[in-house]
């Protein structure tokens, strides 16, 4: 991986997947007309500023960097080995080496599949939950990720260092979507998580809703289909 | 007033305030007869029919689904009012804006909080001292508060049409208890037209199992169950009490479960064809936002029944109705031998903006107020003058001081759980199945009954779902009551834990809503604030509500569906929320309550206690939309406003219909009752229509 190839909006995300669990491909598509990656990067610059997010993507950057020194490097530990593995598959069948999303994918797929024994992922639950000691910079960072990882669940944003739980709870705005206004709150990712569609727009996401009746049955898609976009 | 029209005519057959379900009934019925009609609506109407005449394009600011599905989207709070101007304040954190400045303010949600309630400058109905919020809404566009409706369409029993005589004897009610001047038997037809004009998928074979006579099938068939039902079905033949048994069953519908209206149904029958003609629309989709708004109009909403009523012509290919948009009726002229001589009205251009003040006058033979139960009463008491000093229907004739008395409501008892195994809900329509066995029995002597709505939305109305638990699990906070071990150890979810997580728990949420009755309590009212400077914004007074709270009959109620809900959750296997004993979040108590009581400035926020014993036992309470009273119809014009015909017991040609004409509550949700009683109240008005000559 290097830094220098990679934008703010890669990193940004890189940083979104990790946090929401949701593949890079997904949050950022190929054919991305929609483009809500870019929409809600530029949200959070208006928000908190850019040199705040900027911290908090070098330093996702720098632990995502550290984490594949060490896929890459020689240590024996079995979660990485497996991972490494992984890496190796790809990187064979790509006849290169891997882009950042791609690397970001695996380590995605590897933490699913290896559930609470992914410890490396702890280098990333550092970045939501910084400890009560840590430097003043790390908690608002904290409270910057959090904000992202419901922005994409649900398409609003919320302050992330609410005044009180009055604001906490119901202070989210949607965040505007100029070519289609609305379009956050229904593409939210919760709708999808939780096998429907967005209350108001049966049909959407195809896999689910929009059929008569279909609500009698159990959903078609399963929650990997949802996830992973089938 | 450049784009404010003017009737075409001096004078109607008849002139009916307010654009909603019973106006449009009214409407329709009469136009279909050769009669001429003209509708004042306050709010904006747009006619979202196929073709019909090039002026309607000229409509002032003409809304459409599209739009309010616009406001619905970008609205924080997904209320019932938010798709709807004036549009509450998106965030619900921010003050609601100032109805002295709206030209057709409403009662909303919001409005209703305990923290906001008794603000002039962001409640339109205003409190006296001591009463606790009322928490039902309504709307002021054209087409009414069908357009939030819940389509549930289902009838009265026959005993609600008669509790004095029935549960009388030894009945431990508030002092309103009445029979209605009419019975099962008067409505039925009115029922079965009401299902055809409204389009009611249901089942005649569930009902009449229910106890409820029929004559007619309904016009479609019912809406499939949601797997929500059937895990419901669980329950089925729990004893409640001794009380009676529960029964899980598909609940009659206004909304398509095939493409309607179609007159072939008719099978050939003229009588039925007439009500099956119409802009055909389509099958439900489920899109599980009835309330607020259904985006495809596969709910029933009013603006079916105005459109074919404008649709109706006579034999010069003329229409018979008129709608005057934007056009608030402020007061009602009464010549000096008591007859309705006109409807004074003001109009008003732009929301915001200003609206010069240029009174009008609509005249008809007949007036019909069909304005709902809270802008019904509010018109007749602001038309007080020297002759009828406490308004009109209400200033010494044969019924005095009556209006605006025994507003009720189906208040709610919500509970909510997880189910063992996932039901997928937060798809379907809003509620499809409900439990309506306990709706009647001698035990209405001594506390209210009430009919179970299940849920297919999840802990939307209960917690705020699915944003909630997002937030929740991303900050490591229990306001759901469900993540309270992550919120004890501090732990935020992310990347694939929280997904699993949400998904493992919204898709087993499950709620419960009991609609209670509330028995009439003659002080539980509807005034004119007092203060003749609390204004809307074209400057007509605005409606206070005074004594409002829950009687003891209806406290025994809720001790009794609180009762219910644990035994159902239990029978079912499902994990009720908020649990007992949680640290962080305990059961509704005595907490809860001095906290809602605090932001309610102490006077009394929407919760109560009851004593049970030793135990004093807390509740919140909610509201279910359905605002009733405020000008019953009775036998007995001490206690009515009209008489049994729909008729002002002082003022011969004014009629009014909707729920404020209901004197109980009874036990179904009111909208296909308001709807066959307008159609009762058209048929008299033609009678009288016959009469005048």
């Amino acid at each position: 991986m290097s830094d220098a190839e990679l934008t703010r909006e890669d990193l940004f995300v890189g940083l979104s997947s990790i946090l929401t669990g949701l593949p890079p491909g997904e949050l950022k598509p190929f054919a991305d007309k929609d483009m809500l990656s870019q929409i809600f990067c530029d949200k959070v610059i208006s928000e908190v500023g850019e040199d705040k997010l900027d911290h908090l993507l070098e330093r996702f950057a720098n632990r995502f960097h550290e984490l594949v020194l060490a896929i890459e490097g020689q240590d024996s530990d079995p979660g990485l080995a497996a991972l490494r593995q992984e890496f190796k598959k790809l990187e064979a069948r790509r006849s290169r080496s891997l882009h950042f999303s791609e690397q970001v994918t695996l380590v995605l797929q590897e933490a699913k599949r290896q559930g609470d024994a992914a410890w490396w992922m702890g280098a990333f639950a550092g970045i939501l939950s910084p400890g009560v000691n840590a430097p003043r910079e790390e908690q608002e960072q904290a409270g910057i990720a959090a904000s992202i990882i419901k922005m994409w669940y649900l398409g609003s944003w919320y302050a992330p260092e609410p005044k009180n739980d009055g604001e906490r709870y119901f202070g989210g705005k949607v965040v505007p979507t100029p070519a289609a206004p609305g379009m956050a709150y229904v593409k939210g990712w919760v709708w999808r998580v939780a096998q429907t569609h967005p209350m108001g727009v049966a049909g959407h996401f195809g896999a689910l809703g929009g059929e008569h009746g279909d609500w009698g049955d159990q959903p078609r898609a399963s929650l990997d289909d949802m996830v992973e976009g089938k | 007033m450049s784009d404010m029209r003017d009737p075409k005519h001096e004078e109607y057959d008849v002139v009916i305030v307010g654009a909603g379900i019973a106006g449009g009934l009214v409407a329709l019925e009469l136009a279909r007869n050769g009669k001429r009609v003209l509708i004042l609506e306050a709010g904006r109407y747009g006619y979202e029919g196929k073709t019909r005449r090039a002026e309607d394009a000229k409509l002032p600011l003409p809304p459409d689904r599209a739009e309010y599905m616009e406001n619905f989207f970008m609205a924080t709070a997904k209320t019932p009012n938010a798709p709807y101007p004036p549009l509450p304040s998106p965030e619900p954190l921010d003050p609601q804006p100032d109805p002295a400045h709206e030209h057709v303010p409403r009662a909303t949600n919001l409005a209703s909080n305990d923290s906001v309630f008794r603000h002039k400058d962001q409640s339109y109905l205003t409190y006296e001292y001591g009463s606790r919020p009322y928490k039902s809404g309504y709307e002021r566009v054209g087409g009414g508060t069908t357009w939030h409706w819940s389509a549930t369409a289902v009838r009265l029993f026959p005993n609600d049409f008669r509790m004095q005589d029935e549960y009388g004897d030894e009945g431990r009610f508030s002092d309103g208890m009445e029979n209605w001047p009419v019975g099962y038997d008067d409505v039925l037809p009115f029922y079965n037209r009401a299902n055809r004009l409204i389009g009611v998928a249901g089942s005649r074979e569930v009902d009449e199992e229910l106890g409820l006579p029929f004559d007619e099938d309904y016009p479609m068939p019912p809406v499939p169950k949601t797997l929500v039902d059937q895990a419901f079905e669980a329950a089925n033949g729990l004893e409640i009490d001794g009380d009676g048994e529960v029964r899980v069953t598909i609940t009659p519908q206004g909304r398509n479960t095939i493409p309607y209206p179609d007159p072939k149904l008719a099978k050939g029958d003229p009588a039925l064809e007439r009500d099956l003609i119409g802009v055909e629309r389509r099958v439900c989709a489920g899109n599980t936002n009835c309330i607020p708004i259904c985006p495809i109009q596969a709910k029933y909403d009013a603006t079916v029944t105005l459109n074919d009523a404008l649709d109706t012509t006579n034999s010069s290919g003329e229409s018979m109705v008129e709608i005057l948009p934007q056009s608030v009726a402020e007061k009602v002229l009464v010549d000096p031998n008591g007859r309705v001589e006109g409807i004074q009205y003001l109009q008003w251009e732009k929301e915001p903006g200003d609206a010069p003040r240029v009174p009008k006058v609509a005249k008809g033979k007949i007036y019909v107020l069909a304005a709902h139960a809270i802008e019904n009463p509010k018109l007749l008491l602001n038309s007080a003058s020297d002759a009828l000093p406490q308004g009109v229907a209400n200033s010494g004739g044969k019924s005095h001081d009556n209006v605006g008395r025994y507003l009720m409501d189906h208040v709610m008892y919500l509970t909510w759980a997880l189910t063992r195994d996932p039901v997928w809900p937060f798809r379907g329509p809003v509620a499809t199945s409900g439990i309506e066995t306990l709706r009647d029995g001698p035990f209405r002597r001594h506390r209210s009954a009430w009919r179970i709505e299940i849920g297919n939305e999840g802990w939307q109305w209960a917690k705020g779902d699915p944003y909630t638990s997002v937030i929740d699990f991303v900050d490591g906070l229990n306001s759901t009551g469900i993540n309270a071990e992550n919120a004890r150890n501090h732990r935020r979810l992310f990347g694939h834990d929280l997904y699993q997580k949400l998904n493992h728990d919204l898709t087993r949420q499950v709620r419960m809503g009991f609609l209670l009755e509330q028995d009439p309590v003659r002080d539980m009212r509807v005034m004119l604030d007092p203060d003749d400077r609390v204004v809307d914004g074209l400057g007509i007074r605005r409606p206070m509500i005074s004594g409002y709270g829950i009687s003891e009959y209806t406290k025994r109620g809720f001790l009794s569906a609180e009762a219910a809900s644990k035994a159902i959750w239990e029978r079912m296997g499902a994990t009720h929320y908020p649990e007992e004993g949680l640290p962080d979040k305990p059961n509704f108590g005595r907490e809860e309550y001095d906290r809602m009581n605090a932001d309610a400035g102490g006077v009394g926020g929407a919760c109560f206690k009851v004593q049970v014993g030793d135990e004093t036992r807390y509740f919140p309470y909610y509201g279910a939309g359905h605002i009733m009273g405020t000008h019953r119809m009775g036998t007995d014009p001490r206690t009515s406003v009209l008489n049994h015909r729909q008729q002002s017991w002082d003022h011969d040609n004014l009629f009014m219909v909707g729920s404020g004409v209901f004197p109980t509550t009874a036990t179904a949700n009111p909208t296909l009752t308001i709807a066959a009683l307008a159609l009762m109240a058209a048929e008299n008005v033609l009678h009288d229509l016959a009469e005048l000559g």
